[in-house]
């Protein structure tokens, strides 16, 4: 197997916060005692991602998430554990390691907000030294690809929030990176724009052999980009492997969804499963996995039935029943 | 090499948009000069010369003065300190120029900018008041020449260094905009800014004398004035001070790498 281009061995990354009682009489008190406690934002995390592998990097708020990416962009300096990204120390921040991989977070901008987007692309194609003529055919690619010709010399603060991000994505690829950290590139588009990213993102990664880090609280971005994903809890990793094998191991029950003729009463599905919204003439039943075919069955001879479909739960209420599971065992 | 002309360039470009800001800052400038000239005035009413001063040559001073700052002031420490604190700078750190190299060419682009417009609008003043009182000539040869662009290049280097130590500064503590104000008094009063070396009490005066903050104002002015000269061991004092700052900065830029947390 080729060597991975990421790898990290038991990263650990703590902060100092300090804690402040409310108020006037906490902020006198905390001029001789100050409160620091100690936040493990990562705690004891390792993984390795191949060249050209798309990974979803899951996880629920304040999970680690951006940390982990920021250590790996060279940002933080880890309080423990190896990190090598392209075979480097990220916070050595050595310039060929930094022309070789780009960071885009949904949350902060590196566009210049007064000025078009155009201007920032030519700065990075400074600071990267980007030849002429590799740069011209990077940008008409990506222009064509997100379709951003006509906004692209718009000041960008006029720019709306789906426009302005794909620009953050043009800036970032202009230098063509081979790694590339995205974490919550999607965060706030509406479903049409996420799928135009996405299928952007996808794009990218075929074209140029980038592999990618992607976190997003969306799950379609999850499953349509990733066939692996990481799932971080509390800065421990609780899970790391193919996305359908979270789908088979944590989804116990499957979807049924019925659309009765006659009325019936709430006690009598009972009977078949959980029922989980019942408002005549539809029904939705959660239904053991391997038994749902079955049970559609005997609800078919058993009601008069207009309509029977049966459905993966989301994979958000998969994630959910792992984050539970995992709190029980905790 | 062509990297840095484009971010210098790029930094124009955006003080351009800025403009408004600068306009103020240039204004605020010569305001300033313009109380000073009038407490001056009003200092040699009556008189014709003070402390070898006639008041034409105090009026130059300070005229002088104004140009030096024009050319030379920072203001970028609380705008970029903030940026620290609330953990703006991530995505000039992921870029390969280290970041207070990137600090300095956008200072050098954005003061472009203002040079060209507040040196034309100071020359004008100058101009008006030549009119009126006769400032003392200025003799323009190679030699002066040479010490005063060296000396401009020294005065802005120092402003820079302060500005950039405060921002710096900033990965550790809060307040440290504040340093922006102590950086202002301490070079107007040791540099000659506010008070010609001659005008100043004995101690302070050989205080001054001590620290290489003169070679900022009352050095070049003095050199302009033909009053004073550069020596050997000017360069020498100068040359030793500007790379103590520079390793200063280098330290802390070193510590604050470690120290960053990346707010938001
Ligand atoms: N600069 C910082 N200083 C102190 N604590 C921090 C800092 N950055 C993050 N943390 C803490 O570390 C933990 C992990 O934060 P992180 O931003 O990595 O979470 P995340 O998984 O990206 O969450 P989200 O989905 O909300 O973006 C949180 O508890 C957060 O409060
Ligand atoms: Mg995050």
């Amino acid at each position: 197997m080729a060597q991975p281009v990421i790898s990290l061995h038991h990263l650990k990354k703590y902060f100092k916060v300090y804690r402040k009682k409310p108020g006037l009489l906490g902020s006198i008190q905390s001029l001789w005692d100050r409160q620091y406690e100690e936040v493990k934002a990562v705690d004891d995390i390792s993984f390795e991602i191949y060249p050209g592998e798309i990974v979803g990097f899951i996880g629920q708020n304040g999970a680690g998430k951006t940390t982990t990416l920021k250590v790996l962009s060279g940002l933080l300096y880890p309080t423990s554990g190896d990190v090598s990204v392209l075979g480097f120390n990220p916070w050595d921040r050595k310039a060929e390691f930094q022309k070789q991989f780009a960071l885009v977070m949904g949350q902060k901008n590196q566009l210049w907000w007064d000025l078009p987007a155009m201007e920032s692309f030519l700065l990075n194609k400074a600071i990267y030294e980007v030849p002429d003529d590799k740069f011209q055919k990077t940008l008409d690619i990506l222009m064509d690809l997100l379709d951003v010709r006509d906004i692209v010399n718009i000041q960008v603060r006029k720019l709306s929030l789906g426009q302005r991000m794909k620009c953050e994505l043009i800036a970032a690829l202009l230098h063509s990176p081979k790694v590339l950290f995205l974490d919550e590139p999607t965060i706030g588009l509406d479903v049409v724009m996420q799928k135009v990213l996405r299928d952007f993102i996808k794009a990218y990664n075929e074209e140029f052999k980038a592999t990618i880090i992607l976190t997003s609280h969306y799950m379609g971005d999850v499953k349509e980009l990733c066939k692996r994903a990481i799932v971080i809890d509390h800065g421990k990793k609780i899970f790391d492997g193919e996305l359908q094998e979270i789908i088979d191991r944590f989804a116990r029950n499957k979807i049924l969804s019925l659309t009765l003729n006659d009325p019936v009463k709430q006690s009598q599905l009972e009977k078949f499963g959980t029922v989980k919204e019942f408002d005549y003439p539809k029904a939705t039943l959660l239904v053991p996995r391997g038994r749902a075919a079955k049970i559609a069955g005997e609800l078919l001879t058993r009601f008069s039935l207009a309509d029977v479909n049966i459905e993966e739960p989301t994979i958000d209420a998969i994630i959910r029943e792992l984050f539970l599971s995992e709190k029980k065992t905790a | 090499m062509r990297r840095y002309t484009a971010l210098v360039s790029l930094w124009f470009i955006k003080a351009l948009e800025y403009r408004a800001e600068l306009v103020i800052w240039a204004v605020l400038t010569l305001l300033n000069t313009t109380i000073l000239l009038a407490i001056w005035l009003s200092v040699f009413r009556g008189v014709s010369s003070l402390q070898g001063y006639q008041v034409g040559q105090v009026l130059q001073y300070f005229l002088l003065a104004t140009v030096i700052n024009g050319i030379t002031a920072s203001h970028f420490e609380s705008w970029r300190s903030r940026e620290v604190r609330e953990g703006k700078i991530d995505h000039y750190l992921t870029k390969p120029i280290p970041y207070p190299l990137q600090v300095l060419l956008a200072d050098i682009g954005n003061r472009s900018f203002y040079v060209l417009l507040i040196v034309p609008i100071t020359l004008l003043v100058y101009l008006a008041f030549s009119f009126h009182y006769s400032l003392g000539v200025l003799t323009v040869s190679p030699l002066i020449l040479f010490q005063c662009v060296l000396l401009l290049g020294v005065g802005y280097l120092i402003e820079f260094s302060f500005a950039m130590i405060a921002v710096l500064l900033s990965f550790w503590f809060e307040g440290a905009e504040g340093l922006e104000h102590f950086k202002w008094i301490s070079i107007s009063l040791l540099s000659g800014f506010m008070i010609p070396l001659e005008f100043m009490p004995l101690w302070m005066r050989s205080l001054v004398n001590l620290l290489p903050l003169k070679y900022m104002y009352a050095v070049p002015i003095q050199v302009v004035q033909q009053r004073t000269s550069l020596g050997i061991s000017d360069l020498l004092y100068i040359g030793g001070f500007l790379l103590l700052l520079f390793a200063l900065q280098r330290w802390l830029w070193h510590r604050a790498t470690l120290k960053y947390t990346s707010a938001g």
